[in-house]
Formats: C-alpha cells, structure tokens, sequence
C-alpha cells in the first residue's frame, strides 16, 4: 500500500505493542489496535499467555485508550492477528529475555511490529444459486468457502470472522447499494432504503474449511488475513453463478448488487417498464 | 401542551417503576435515559434493525416504536432481566457458549425475541429460527452462530423443564 497510511493486511509500517510482566507473574498487553467485537482481547490475551507460560486469564489486555498506549494504527484490514499479534509476541519475548537476564519485576517491553509484505489466505469459494424468473430474486442454494489461513490462534474468532464476512460479501452480492439521485442526493439513507442481509439472506446451506497447512513464512506466528476472505470473494462468486444461470440470455453481470430490480431487467430485456443496467 | 410531562408506572424486570415523561418520548428512551437500563440497544431508530427490542406484557416490541405514555401500568422486560442473580438466562448462556455475539450491539434484541420464540416454539427448526430472527439485523456473525445458540437454548430448556423422571 503507497498511501503512506497505516497498512492493511499486514504491511508497513506496523503496530505497536507494549508488554508489563509484573511482580506477581501476570502480564498486560498494550495494544494499538481496538477490539469492537473481532476477539483481539482475547486472542492478544493468548499470544501472550503462550509465549510467557502463563494462565491465560492471568493476562489482561488494554486497548482503545490514546492515554494508556503509545501509539496506534487501528482496527481494520486484517490488521489483529497480522501486526498487533506479532507485535505482542515480539515484546513478550523480549520482556521474558529482561526476566530471564536477570532484571526483576516489573519489566516491559515494547514493540512496533512491520513486515514489508501482505499475507493474502488463498481459497476458493464455490456457490450454487436459483433465479426466480418471476421475480428475479436470487436464493443461495448451497455455498462452501475454503480458505488455507496459516495458522488459527483462535478458532471460535477465525470462524466468525469468516460467517460475518460471507454476509457482508451475499449484501455486497445482492442488497447492498448506495444510491443518488441525478443531484448527488443518497437516496438510501436508512435500513429501511439500504438493505443489510437478514438470516433468511444467507444460504440454505453453508460449509466453511480452514485449512492450516501452510503458515505464513512473513511472520513469526504464521498467521495470514482472514476477515477479508468472505467480502472478497462472495460478488465474483454469486455474480459467476447468476450468469451462469442466465447463460441464454448472456447477461451482463458486471456490476453488484445482482438486485431482483436488474435480474428481472436482465430476464426480460424487451419490456420497457424495466431497467436493466440500472 | 408541547412538552408537558406524564406520570408514568410501570414494572421493569419485575420491581416497579414510575417517572414523569414527555408525551414524544419512547420507552427505550425511558428505560435508557430515565432508568438507565441502557442494554436496551438504540440502533436505527425506525424499527427496522431489532436492536431495542423489549416485552411489553409478554410479547416482543420494539422499543423504538412506542411511546413510553404507552407503557404506563405494563410490564416491561428488558435484557437486564433476563438473567437470575449471577445465573444467565440459557439463551445468554448458549449465545456465549456458541460465540453468537461479536460486537454484542444486536444482541439484546435476538434475545429477547429469541426468548418469545422459543416459549412459543419449544422445539423449532434451523429453517423456524431463521425465519424467527429474520427481522433482526446483525452485521458480524453472519447469524450462523446465533441459529446454533437458539437451537442449543431449547435443548437446555427442554432439559430443565422435562419431568425428573424423564431422564
């Protein structure tokens, strides 16, 4: 990434960790990046835990507060497991090596963690789907994502981070869509306009393979990105799969969302009270 | 007149409650603001999302769509009272055991209508659930793990409600 930015998906340059091992044996991490729900507490919480031999519950982790870490580049493009775990790996390391040195409780170490290079999951994504030529409604019969991640430090997160990305990318796909008006003006200004995937959105049927037979040599943990996996790779997935379904009528499906309102246009391309490339 | 304020009583999570309120005002701006239930989640505002809902007399509403003025003499629960004591409700259980919340945000609303659903629907489907919690919206789980913790919750409801003998 040449936006001089903070990285995404592992690149420079990096994120900070702070370690304290105190004088009763436990330790706390200091983390630059901020847990809204992706697990980071708990998965820091392990790294550390791992790497120093200690009860995980005997780690806590501080994050989100500008006046208690350092310095940080946040939360967004797989960055967690990527920069902020091998970052809390390295300064527990080098906080254990103080302790094993000699240096007496509390040591700490920190840490700016950078890898020059992105740690892409690769895989595969194969869906089945049904169009309704009545109403153009697309239904996912059956879809199976399988992606080779490296290494799980937590498999309860890596799992839901690929469940949640799947919906994100079937919204992408199917619903989701911000819309104007000739003006600039957004049309879809609320949930009730811009469509999220419900329950009923995701498919009747759902496998998901981790694989963790090949971790990434760029980093110290192995770890590659896997929250992107679902987003990325759901729109090419449905969009093959519609146009598969409607090969006849050789269909341009280019551009999500593969909204009933466009497949419809696309099944009927002589009725003019369609539209079909809006 | 604009503004005048209405005495309101009502039961929360079984104690009882009262406070004076504006006529605009909804319930999930009483419980958030006046009593400081705050688990009662905001998050679209137009009923659309699910996150606020609560039971009004035994049935799920959304909290966002009425008036506290409404709720005067009802009996109101919120995710506050779902659990017992430092017990959690099995559906609060599950959805932890089941990793069904990320963010939490969504999570009071699929309880407490996960709570109806399975009082009205004690064995369901995965196809009855997902029809159940289809007007609820949660941008993290993908709604995977929260159908497996619903499942799981009426399996342990049915447990601690079979006769002893059962077993």
């Amino acid at each position: 990434m040449e936006d001089g930015g903070l990285g995404g998906l592992g690149t420079t340059p990096g994120e900070f960790a702070r370690v304290v091992i105190d004088e009763a044996g436990g330790a706390t991490v200091y983390s630059g990046v901020a847990d809204m729900g992706q697990g980071f507490k708990t998965m820091l919480a392990q790294v550390c835990a791992e790497e120093l031999a200690l009860d995980f519950e005997r780690v806590s982790v501080v994050h989100g507060d500008t006046s208690a870490v350092a310095s940080g580049g946040g939360t967004w493009a797989s960055r967690g497991a990527i920069l902020a775990a091998n970052a809390t790996l390295a300064a527990a390391r080098a906080a254990k090596t103080k302790l094993a040195a000699g240096a007496r409780a509390p040591v700490e170490a920190s840490c700016t963690y950078t890898q020059p290079r992105m740690t892409y999951s690769p895989g595969a994504h194969v869906v089945a789907v049904e169009v309704d030529p009545d109403t153009g409604v697309v239904t996912l019969l059956r879809q199976v994502i399988a992606y080779e991640i490296g290494r799980s430090i937590n498999p309860g997160i890596v799992e839901g981070q690929i469940e949640g990305g799947l919906a994100q990318g079937i919204g992408g796909a199917l619903l989701e869509h911000f819309v104007y008006d000739e003006h600039g003006q957004p049309l879809a200004t609320s949930f009730m306009d811009y469509l999220l995937p419900t329950s009923l959105d995701m498919a009747l049927s759902q496998t998901i393979i981790v694989s963790e037979g090949a971790p990434s040599p760029s980093n110290a943990l192995g770890v590659k990105a896997v929250g992107e996996v679902g987003p990325s790779s759901a729109g090419a997935a449905i969009g093959n799969a519609v146009a598969d379904a409607l090969a006849d009528l050789e269909p341009p499906v280019t551009m999500p969302p593969f909204s009933p309102e466009r497949v419809f246009g696309w099944l009927n391309p002589d009725r003019s009270d369609t539209e079909g490339t809006t | 007149v604009n503004g005048a304020r209405r005495r309101i009583a009502l039961t929360v999570n079984g104690e009882q409650r009262s406070g004076s309120v504006e006529p605009r005002w909804t319930l999930a701006d009483f419980l958030r603001e006046e009593l400081r239930l705050t688990g009662t989640h905001l998050g679209c505002e137009h009923g659309v999302c699910g996150a606020c809902t609560v039971h009004l007399d035994g049935r799920s509403v959304r909290s966002c769509l009425v008036l506290a003025v409404q709720a005067d003499g009802a009996e109101v629960l919120t995710v506050e009272g779902l659990a017992t004591g430092e017990h959690l409700h099995a559906l609060q259980q599950a959805f932890w055991d089941a990793h069904a919340l990320q963010c939490g945000f969504c999570t009071p609303g699929f309880l407490l209508t996960a709570t109806e659903f399975l009082h009205e629907h004690p064995d369901p489907s995965e196809q009855e659930i997902r029809e159940a919690i289809a007007g609820y919206l949660c941008r993290c789980t993908g709604y995977v793990t929260i159908v497996r913790a619903i499942r799981a919750a009426a399996d342990t409801l049915a447990l601690g409600s079979a006769p002893a003998d059962a077993a």
